[in-house]
């Protein structure tokens, strides 16, 4: 019994191991209960668009090309993120393998799980950089969909009120 | 008379200055894609939807092994510490990257709904001014008709 009265049944082995193996489930295809990283990225990689000829509206260009950046910045970050979970998971059930009862789980140290940890060594390395980029590149996207809202109006106007100039460049 | 001619004529060449104008910005415009960027903003919304599954998923999972499922059982001791860190610590990014993601729809929607207006609006003046070219003297001389 633990200090509140309540029974403390501890996990089995293959407890960990079927978390380890859920844990390589997202980093792949998923499975029933969740999407995979896999699926995620295959849904990313569908994603384009065309602003046609950027001097009708300049920053919907701009837009385009940040658009460009963000997809490819968090198609990086979903891969290091699949790569370290599913390092994870695979040192989980490695790990669980190695222990006979409940009671053995309960003993692991760090040090018996040292392959866990060093699965995520490159994770813990990257993660912060990837995440400050994409939040920059969220700001970037805002105010370049905000410029390029505001300035949708200008090619039709600017073309009748000046016809001699060249309306494409005043756009 | 002669002067006459010659105000119609500048007109006229005006007009088709003009007509010539927008149908380059129309040939421009045409190339682009609105409804690519209403596909891009719905798919966005589909992965930030699924990255929030994804986060709940392992979160929920996480939580009954080492805080306990229905039947109370967890996984205790100092390498579950150390393993609950971890996950969390994934669990955290995948958040991070969820509230990044859940910002992209709306500008880029945005970006494809100026698109659209600016396709109509050119349509719509360079429709109404069709006829001015053929027929100059019935446009407002001095660019009246920009408005």
């Amino acid at each position: 019994m633990s200090e509140d009265g309540a029974s403390t049944i501890s996990v089995q082995p293959a407890d960990v191991a079927a978390f380890g193996q859920f844990l390589q489930a997202c980093a792949g295809e998923g499975s029933d209960a969740v999407p995979g990283i896999t699926q995620i990225i295959g849904l990313m990689e569908t994603l384009g668009i065309n602003p046609g000829d950027s001097a009708v509206i300049p920053n919907a260009d701009a837009l385009t090309n940040t658009f460009v950046e963000v997809c490819r910045t968090l198609m990086e970050a979903l891969t290091l993120f699949a790569k370290g979970i599913g390092e994870v998971g695979g040192q989980l059930v490695t790990a669980a393998g190695a222990y006979a009862s409940a009671e053995e789980l309960a003993q692991a140290d760090v040090g018996d799980l040292g392959a866990l940890l060093a699965a995520t060594d490159e994770f813990m390395k990257e993660s912060g950089g990837k995440t400050a980029t994409l939040g920059e590149l969220t700001r970037k996207l805002a105010e370049e969909g905000a410029a390029a809202e505001q300035g949708q109006t200008e090619p039709a106007a600017q073309t009748v009120a000046t016809p001699a100039a060249n309306p494409v460049n005043q756009a | 008379m002669a002067t006459e001619t010659k105000e119609s004529a500048l007109t006229a060449e005006a007009a088709a200055d003009a007509i010539l104008a927008l149908q380059k910005v129309i040939a421009a415009i045409s190339a682009s894609d609105p409804d690519s960027f209403f596909r891009s903003a719905d798919t966005l919304q589909q992965v930030g939807d699924k990255l929030n599954e994804l986060s709940t998923g392992i979160g929920d999972r996480a939580k009954i092994l080492f805080m306990g499922g229905a039947d109370g059982g967890r996984w205790e001791g100092e390498g579950a510490a150390a393993c609950a860190r971890i996950v969390g610590q994934f669990n955290a990014f995948l958040m991070e990257v969820l509230a990044a993601v859940r910002q992209w729809p709306e500008p880029v929607r945005g970006c494809g709904e100026a698109l659209q207006r600016t396709w109509y609006e050119v349509d719509a003046v360079l429709a109404k001014h069709s006829g001015t070219a053929a027929t100059p003297e019935a446009s407002d001389p001095g660019g009246e008709t920009t408005s």
